[in-house]
């Protein structure tokens, strides 16, 4: 069952630089995916390609200057970019949870963490302080923190970075949404934390039957974790289908060039043939998207891509044919 | 490259004056009260100091624009030369006190210790003391000059820009690229001026326009209440003071131009402070 | 030919009981021409170790030795000059360069203090310096503020080997930058590794990239080194159970290739109340009652290939999957 249906988002944002010349930047060029329930969809790309960019503005958090000029986000029969921001405001934590990289973000450092557990369910339903109390303990305990009890009492700083991050993934679980929403959730923790964390996100999935979105730049955490996996270059999705596909038989030029940087592939000599200049949003090229990295490129490459393949695995590229990668 | 850069420059001065106007707004009167101060003698329609018995306390007419003082001099002229004091006054006076307090918090912040500690401690009671009072002091045992009033005024404000300085300092101190300096074998003297100094000069500039304008008010506050410049020097503060006793039978016109003149002064020292060090941000030469 | 040791460092910061022991007792060499990797997470005191390597730390206890000198007690007047010998290129390369010089200053600015060129001289070394490290002579005139992460990271390689020095200690260069930058980066480390010959010390948390470019490997815990070997031997071959924990915490990004998984359970403990006897105590799944007593000894586990455990004599250090 598709959960989200994101298609063709556009988001610019309007500038005006040093010589006060008006400059908009194209940072999201036709967003394309879906999100199943009980399935993880990883979402990668390197920084400045979108993926943080095209959650906040599915969930209605852009701030001018930046703002959505195209596209749909359909979730449950509704198009999340069409509603108003208060009835955006009661689908975010409540029925769509959102999980940031830093922890120390999310949690109010002046507010117990119990407290904060009751907040997040009082903004949504009404419910008694001590009803409220009772779903965070036993949340907390779901999250793999000991002691919940007592923990309910305990200020954000007294926790550690891994415990924070669990009690972040507590608050966004406790109104039982249907979709979750993880920015970098482990990039700030240490390796041997992360995957703990990851693998209490992979178990709250399962068990609940819901859909999640995990974004991160870590192909590491794709592999092992994501069952769908969408790889965005310059505000576009270049490449989406089943993770095992991909990641084994990638079609995009771009998503191979990802995994052959991946220390396991990498040989010393292809090193610089691999990074290209950043994209530059304000004057993207006609066309493809990937051409000035592209080692492949041709004339044809002037003409956008279309994506070609089936829900498995689907690429924009125009040398990509049924099954065989460029 | 450099004609390339002579044409950029008027452009981005526009460009900031658009994104800030009153900045500009402050920048063009600040510009104004310059050009009154360089141009006094050809600009100001009377000699300020000649006394005209005939005419004391005139009011405001086609003759005298601003009327006359008790001793019968052009109120408009002396108004315009007082700018050359507000400007003689005021532009040394922050050149001592950062000349002073740079040097001092680039130090302090850098050392630390108890360097940091009794400097700043010595610095906090010069802030809390009266600046009244230790003008008076300094007054009377040096004697009323404008050069006196500039010293007192450049050692009281001191603190102001070492203290600025130094948490700039602090912030950079640390995990930046000071400490790629220091990995890199550059002596004390180098970090301090080539690599910590120009990064922390950015809210000076704009604390150096709002402490000149402290300047004025001071060095008129003490014109007023007698100290440094005496009448009939053609000082802002001599001439308020006259004209306070003047308010009180209704000849508002002797204190009330050169106050119009000092507040108007004072603002356009604030306003453009803030806009010139934004300009001055080489951050932003690549913004957008 | 040694180029750098260490011989029971210790640091520690602020004073008891807060006292924060971010290194205790650590001993490594690290040879002309090696790489040494320095493996750790947060709290294991790498990033110290690097440090007071450079001597931009003081040690509290211990020496430090570059170049056959003993520099653990020298004051920064005598090192300034040794400098030139010892550089360091940061993580974070945006608050690592002077925002308000530009690019040819920053890479002239070794080459100022420490080699006495005349100008036009020191001018022609830098454009050499910007070519090596693969930087375009338009770049040279911009500012930090005017080039991308990797670029500028460019700069700082540049920088600390203007002036061929016999120890290059890098702090996780790479960690903040993307995938495909981060391999032009080890490329070109790799590159002037063969070209120049100097030690480098290595420091990261990333055990992948760590194969590809180190050849010894210490792996450290809350200031302690708990496993030391040859870089294949450490990784293939893990002796101490920390090491194993994290290597097989590792995410590979071949789909469907699981290793099973050690799970740890708990976080680091702080490092200011740290227990006596074997830091690892806490979280080992082997642990037993004489690893709470005594601080494990470093112990043979192959040809140049030592980890603390109690547990290696007994060939009882691996924990079962």
């Amino acid at each position: 069952m598709t959960l989200l249906s994101v298609r063709g988002l556009h988001t610019h944002f309007v500038t005006r630089d040093a010589l006060d010349q008006v400059r908009t930047a194209h940072v999201l060029n036709g967003v394309s995916f879906n999100v199943q329930a009980g399935r993880i969809l990883g979402l990668v790309g390197e920084s400045g390609a979108g993926k943080s960019l095209t959650m906040t503005s599915v969930l209605g958090l852009l701030r001018p200057p930046a703002r959505v000029v195209a596209g749909e986000a359909l979730f449950q029969g509704r198009d999340l970019l069409r509603l108003s921001q208060s009835e955006m405001a009661r689908l975010r934590g409540n029925r769509i949870g959102f999980v940031v990289q830093s922890p120390k973000a999310s949690l109010d450092p002046l507010a117990r963490i119990g407290e904060q557990l009751v907040r997040v369910q009082r903004a949504h339903r009404s419910i008694s302080r001590r009803a409220g109390q009772e779903r965070a303990e036993a949340m907390l305990a779901a999250v793999g923190i000991p002691d919940a009890r007592r923990r309910l009492r305990a200020w954000p700083h007294e926790f550690s970075g891994g415990m924070a991050q669990r009690a972040v993934i507590a608050m966004a679980l406790i109104n039982e949404p249907e979709l979750l929403v993880a920015d970098e959730p482990t990039t700030a923790l240490d390796v041997t934390v992360q995957a703990q964390i990851l693998d209490l996100l992979a178990a709250q999935v399962r068990e609940r039957g819901i859909g999640a979105i995990l974004i991160t730049h870590d192909l590491g955490v794709v592999a092992q974790y994501c069952d769908d996996i969408a790889v965005m270059f310059a505000g576009s999705v270049v490449e989406h289908g089943r993770t095992a596909a991909v990641l084994t038989r990638p079609m995009h030029p771009c998503t191979q060039a990802l995994l052959a940087s991946t220390p396991e592939r990498f040989h010393f000599g292809t090193g610089p043939r691999l990074a290209g200049p950043p994209p530059d949003l304000f004057n993207l090229p006609k066309g493809c998207l990937y051409r000035e990295r592209c080692p492949r490129a041709e004339a044809v490459c002037q003409d956008v891509p279309p994506m070609f393949g089936d829900a498995a695995q689907s690429a924009a590229c125009h040398f990509v044919t049924a099954g065989a990668c460029v | 490259m450099q004609v390339a850069q002579a044409i950029v420059l008027p452009r981005r001065l526009r460009a900031g004056a658009r994104r800030s106007p009153l900045a500009a707004a402050g920048l063009a009167l600040l510009i104004v009260f310059a050009l009154l101060a360089v141009f006094a003698p050809l600009i100001a329609p009377y000699n300020p100091v000649a006394a005209d018995s005939a005419a004391i306390v005139q009011p405001p007419s086609a003759v005298h624009w601003f009327g006359t003082d008790a001793n019968g001099m052009d109120v408009l002229s002396r108004v315009i030369y007082g700018t050359i004091y507000a400007f003689a006054i005021a532009l040394p006076a922050v050149a001592i006190a950062i000349g002073i307090g740079v040097p001092v918090g680039l130090m302090t912040g850098y050392v630390g210790g108890w360097t940091d500690e009794s400097l700043m401690r010595l610095f906090d009671a010069l802030r809390v003391f009266p600046s009244i009072i230790l003008a008076l002091a300094v007054v009377s045992a040096a004697g009323a000059s404008v050069l006196n009033v500039v010293l007192v005024l450049g050692v009281l404000d001191a603190p102001v820009f070492a203290r600025l300085v130094r948490s700039e300092v602090l912030a950079l101190r640390n995990g930046s690229f000071v400490e790629c300096a220091v990995a890199a074998g550059n002596p004390v003297r180098r970090v301090l001026f080539v690599h910590l100094m120009p990064n922390t000069l950015q809210g000076t500039f704009a604390q150096a326009a709002v402490r000149a304008s402290w300047a004025v008010r001071l060095s008129t506050t003490f014109a007023f209440l007698g100290l440094g410049i005496q009448p009939p020097t053609p000082e802002w503060g001599a001439m308020i003071r006259q004209g306070a006793e003047y308010m009180v039978t209704g000849q508002w016109w002797i204190g009330v131009f050169p106050g119009a003149a000092l507040i108007l002064l004072a603002l356009a020292l604030n306003m453009a402070g803030d806009g010139l060090a934004d300009l001055l941000d080489p951050r932003r030469r690549s913004a957008g | 030919m040694i180029a750098a040791e260490v011989c029971d460092l210790g640091m520690r910061f602020g004073r008891p009981p807060a006292a924060i022991h971010a290194l205790d007792g650590v001993s490594l060499r690290v040879h002309r021409g090696q790489v040494l990797g320095l493996v750790g997470e947060s709290g294991s005191g790498k990033s110290t170790l690097g440090r007071c390597l450079l001597r931009l730390l003081r040690p509290t206890s211990g020496s430090v030795m570059v170049d056959g000198q003993e520099i653990t007690d020298w004051p920064e007047r005598r090192l300034r000059p040794l400098r030139a010998n010892m550089t360091m290129v940061f993580q974070d390369p945006w608050s690592a360069l002077n925002p308000r010089m530009s690019i040819r200053r920053l890479i002239e600015e070794p080459l100022k203090l420490h080699r006495p060129l005349s100008a036009p001289t020191r001018r022609t070394e830098a454009e050499r310096l910007a070519e090596l490290v693969h930087l375009s002579r338009a770049q040279l005139d911009r500012t930090p503020s005017e080039l991308s992460g990797g670029q500028l990271q460019r700069v700082c390689i540049a920088r600390a080997v203007a002036t061929k020095p016999t120890l290059i200690v890098l702090d996780e260069p790479t960690s903040s930058l993307d995938l495909s930058v981060r391999a032009g980066i080890l490329d070109l480390l790799h590159e002037i590794r063969t070209q120049t010959g100097a030690a480098m010390v290595f420091i990261t948390h990333d055990l992948a990239t760590m194969r590809l470019i180190a050849d010894r490997v210490a792996v450290l815990y809350l200031g302690q080194v708990l496993e030391e070997g040859p870089v294949a031997d450490v990784m293939g071959a893990p002796a101490h159970p920390y090491t194993q924990a994290l290597l097989s915490a590792h995410l590979s990004a071949e789909p469907g290739v699981r290793p099973d998984r050690i799970r740890l359970t708990g976080e680091i403990p702080s490092p200011v109340n740290r227990p006596s006897g074997c830091p690892f105590q806490t979280r080992c799944p082997l642990v037993e009652p004489r690893c709470r007593s005594a601080r494990p000894p470093m112990l043979d586990a192959g040809p140049a290939h030592r980890a603390a455990c109690v547990r290696i004599a007994e060939a009882a250090n691996r924990i079962a999957a």
